[in-house]
């Protein structure tokens, strides 16, 4: 592992900015407006933060507008996206994803 | 004893993940604690939307139930709150929630950290995070500017892969969220 000073930095640091993250509005309550647009964008932070971190994952981009998914693991996440936006449950797809993931592991490989 | 650390304090998963992928990196530290901001001001968004049912608390317990709100707590609290407005007790509901979540969270962390070695690469689990990840976006695109943060957001982030010290993530949030509220405002007009 990586020097333990940095790892309990960034422990330290994580748990920091993520709690002041959560409980600023609920201590300031409606004391303080942010402005329309902020909101407007803020709305938007889930969707756009849970792509950014899920699309490396599944598509393994590399230098130069490259991608190299595996590619059971491409056709997993497809029909997982289907199976999620069907089912409106996380365990479903989860169990959903990896069952397929298994079943064509064992099939192709 | 890191992992449970980390998971007791932070309970934020998709922040631990990236910040260790990027202690993995050598990414320096303060890139990487903006990068957890960033990651996280959807909470933000989460803490503006629960703070009215809380008003009623104590500052203690606004302040424990304030470090529960993960995107699943959140979910569950909210559609409660809204289908029984009325309801007593809300603090105890959102921190049944919060435990609930949390506690093997933890356990599943320590697990993680002491098995995680043993278990076979050819199990393939690390794709249950991937997984998970879409289980939450996919439902969550239901109108013109969610798609578009999310289209924004996966074009932009594979585009900027080779931005230096993992900033294409930071970059391609920041993106969709734009896109999201541009194309917002541009179906109101």
């Amino acid at each position: 592992m990586e020097d333990t000073l940095t790892v309990w930095l960034v422990i330290a640091g994580t748990a920091v900015i993520t709690f002041c993250l959560r409980f600023s509005f609920i201590a300031l309550q409606e004391r303080i407006e942010i402005p329309q647009v902020a909101q407007r964008a803020l709305r938007y932070a889930p969707v756009a933060v849970l792509t950014a971190i899920v699309v490396p994952l599944v598509l393994n981009p590399g230098p130069g507008f490259t991608l190299a998914p595996d590619s059971l693991r491409l056709a997993c996440a497809m029909a997982a996206f289907l199976l999620a936006r069907a089912s409106r449950n996380i365990l479903f797809t989860v169990a959903g994803g990896m069952l397929l993931l298994w079943s064509l592991q064992a099939v192709f490989r | 004893m890191a992992a449970a650390i980390m998971g007791l304090l932070v309970f934020a998963g998709s922040a631990q993940l990236v910040a260790f992928q990027m202690v993995a990196a050598g990414v320096p530290v303060l890139v990487i604690l903006f990068s957890v901001l960033i990651i996280n001001l959807r909470l933000v968004m989460y803490s503006i939307s629960v703070a009215p049912y809380f008003r009623y608390l104590p500052l203690k317990w606004k302040a424990l139930l304030a470090h529960m709100l993960t995107d699943q707590v959140y979910a569950f609290t909210v559609l409660h709150f809204e289908s029984r407005p009325d309801s007593p007790n809300k603090h105890w509901y959102t921190l049944g929630a919060g435990l609930t979540l949390g506690v093997p969270w933890v356990i599943a962390g320590v697990a993680g950290f002491l098995l995680g070695a043993s278990i076979p690469r050819s199990w393939s689990l690390d794709f249950t995070l991937a997984l998970t990840f879409i289980g939450l976006v996919a439902p969550a695109v239901k109108d013109r500017g969610t798609l578009a943060a999310a289209l924004t957001a996966g074009v932009v982030v594979v585009a900027a892969v080779a931005l230096p010290m993992r900033l294409g993530l930071i970059t391609a949030a920041l993106a969709g969220m734009a896109a999201g509220a541009w194309a917002e405002r541009w179906k109101t007009r």
